[in-house]
């Protein structure tokens, strides 16, 4: 229950420093100028409007990557990390390319959200006799 | 032969290429500060120029000047001057008590020709409304305001234009008069003032803040965006130097620039042999060394349209359109790599470069202002010794000094050992507002520019991608409007 409340949240915080990480190293270091020199005001309103659409849809891809994980115990040879991570990396990055844009640039992003969910998921199903 | 030639063009314009009988073009060109002290004579010299400009376009039209204090003789204009250095221009004096710029203003009446009226937000709005109200389908509308604005910082429909007696319009009041414009109506605008941006909020219905357009029929082009000061507003005001918005923006279209030589860059982007808006804009952008950055309606919405999950996706993308092609011209121009990693890695340490040099000359800027402080009050508390007259304007005391001891004080202030250090200060400080830092600010502008044409030919290469066909349709609409000639 805990990873579906807030797992979302942390993998849309791993999402966006992806893109942050991106590009700062890899594109025109567009968040930190206009951190650094534009209106921090305005940058801080759209990463608030941002974040409403988007939380959505990461709780919408938690919930996908749940029901297929639940699929894929029912079969003995599709349980444990590995599966899961296949899944959240196909879950993720397949909308992203056609989406977004075929660019690893903008597949990475979703993907490393996507295998953090994977992970977190796989922890919060794991036998109840395992937890710590 | 070439007489009747012209006669039969002439002829054949008026029965077949001209527009419906009725159709005309108007201009109304809104200009001047709010009082006189702020209405400085680059404003009026802009005006007139504009007002050049449009009259020896193709075509006619129906021009609405409006100018601070209208037809009324009052002095209403500033033009400042380097005043000379002698006891005959006060200007000893006038640097001991700090007056040392004023010193050089003359106040006169306004030059403007064919003015209809003042700028004084009531008046002004009444009459535009009067105007709007009368424009028909088949008209264009084109609003040019040249003067100062004022920002809301918490909303930029709440940005204002300054008007003259120090009233003001916002973009909200000037949403409510354009919508007694018929929708049919092209509404073009030209904002040129601080904070001009907000007007862009003029698209959208009741200026909210919104992706749709509004009913009518609107575009706009602005010196800045919402919350940034323009050139010319800035220290730069008094320097005479013209490197503003309206001084590119209308030489793309009057083919000349503001000294009267050809422009050297053709701004007629697409070939068609006719100079629009948009490409004025687009010539602007790539022309201009100053610290605008300057954007058009059609950018703006570019910008609001983006969605969450395509904003900050691949920055180092450089898709070839009119927004790469500008960005690659404007690197070029600043002698750095049109492109790639190479263009990005130069941005950064050029700008710190600039940086750390204005950090450093801010810092001397700002210890020469105390050093002049405590220089001006050790020479004038011996003036005070002497003339105490000397400490009180607006008394007769100080008439009196005036015309009595003006001579023997400013002998005194001129032998005062300190006076030269003084000097020396004040015009050091002087040349840094205006050269220098003005200067460094402008160079760090263009890598800000690349940046943003970059920024904006990857918005434009999603929009093409991924925008509805309702968003495709504003996006036109704006385009179409924008890409209109004079």
């Amino acid at each position: 229950m805990f990873a579906l409340l807030f797992m979302p949240i942390l993998a849309y915080a791993a999402y966006l420093l992806m893109l942050f990480l991106l590009d700062s190293f890899h594109g025109d270091g567009s968040i930190l100028h206009q951190y650094a020199f534009g209106s921090r005001r305005q940058l801080a309103f759209q990463a608030l409007s941002d974040g409403r659409q988007a939380l959505p849809v990461f709780y919408a891809v938690t919930l996908l990557l749940w029901g297929e994980l639940s699929l894929l115990s029912r079969f003995g040879g599709w349980r444990g990390v590995m599966p899961a991570l296949v899944a959240g990396v196909l879950t993720t990055s397949v909308p992203a390319a056609l989406l977004v844009e075929p660019g690893w640039t903008a597949v990475l992003p979703p993907v490393v959200a996507g295998l953090l969910l994977s992970l977190a998921l796989v922890w919060a199903r794991r036998p109840s006799g395992m937890r710590g | 032969m070439n007489a009747m030639r012209c006669a039969a063009i002439l002829l054949a314009g008026i029965f077949f290429g001209a527009a419906p009988a009725h159709a005309l073009d108007h201009v109304w060109v809104v200009g001047g500060g709010p009082y006189p002290a702020q209405s400085q004579a680059q404003i009026e010299f802009n005006v007139n120029w504009v007002i050049q400009v449009l009259n020896a376009g193709a075509g006619a039209r129906q021009m609405h000047v409006y100018y601070t204090d209208g037809s009324s003789p009052a002095r209403d204009v500033v033009l400042w001057q380097p005043p000379a250095e002698s006891r005959a221009s006060l200007q000893p004096l006038a640097r001991v008590f700090g007056a040392q710029e004023q010193n050089g203003e003359r106040f006169y009446s306004h030059r403007v020709p064919h003015v209809s009226g003042g700028t004084e937000a009531g008046d002004l709005a009444a009459r535009l409304e009067q105007d709007f109200s009368g424009l028909q389908s088949g008209d264009r509308a084109l609003l040019i305001y040249n003067g100062h604005g004022w920002r809301d910082p918490d909303d930029p429909a709440g940005n204002t234009l300054e008007l003259w007696n120090d009233s003001s319009l916002s973009v909200r009041e000037m949403d409510r008069l354009m919508s007694h414009v018929d929708p049919a109506v092209p509404v073009r605008f030209v904002f040129t003032q601080c904070y001009s941006g907000g007007f862009a909020r003029l698209m959208h219905p009741q200026a909210r803040d919104t992706l749709a357009l509004g009913e009518g029929n609107r575009c706009g082009f602005f010196a800045e965006s919402e919350d940034r000061e323009s050139e010319g507003c800035s220290a730069g005001i008094n320097a005479g130097d013209y490197r503003d918005y309206s001084t590119y923006f209308f030489a793309a279209l009057g083919g000349r620039t503001r000294t009267g030589e050809a422009i050297t860059a053709n701004p007629d982007r697409n070939g068609d042999n006719v100079v629009s808006l948009y490409e004025a804009h687009l010539f602007a952008l790539s022309q201009a060394h100053n610290a605008d950055l300057p954007r058009a309606t059609s950018e703006v919405f570019l910008e609001r349209w983006q969605p969450w999950y395509l904003r900050w996706v691949g920055t180092g993308a450089e898709p070839d359109n009119v927004y790469g092609r500008l960005a690659r011209e404007v690197a070029k121009k600043n002698g750095l790599p049109e492109s790639g990693p190479a263009l990005i890695s130069e941005i950064r340490a050029r700008r710190n470069a600039l940086t750390q040099k204005m950090a450093g000359l801010e810092k001397e800027h700002e210890s020469l202002g105390r050093e002049i402080k405590a220089l001006q009050q050790q020479i004038r508390k011996e003036i005070g010794l002497r003339w105490p007259e000397a400490f009180a304007p607006y008394t007769l005391n100080f008439v009196q000094f005036l015309k009595k001891d003006l001579d023997a004080a400013q002998d005194f202030i001129l032998s005062h050992p300190r006076y030269a250090d003084l000097v020396a200060r004040q015009d050091r400080r002087a040349a840094l507002e205006l050269g220098e830092i003005s200067g460094l600010d402008r160079d760090v502008t263009q890598l800000d520019k690349i940046l943003r044409l970059r920024r904006l030919a990857r918005l434009q290469s999603q929009f093409e991608r991924h925008a509805s066909e309702e968003e495709r349709g504003w996006y036109q609409r704006l385009q179409s409007c924008g890409g209109q000639p004079l």
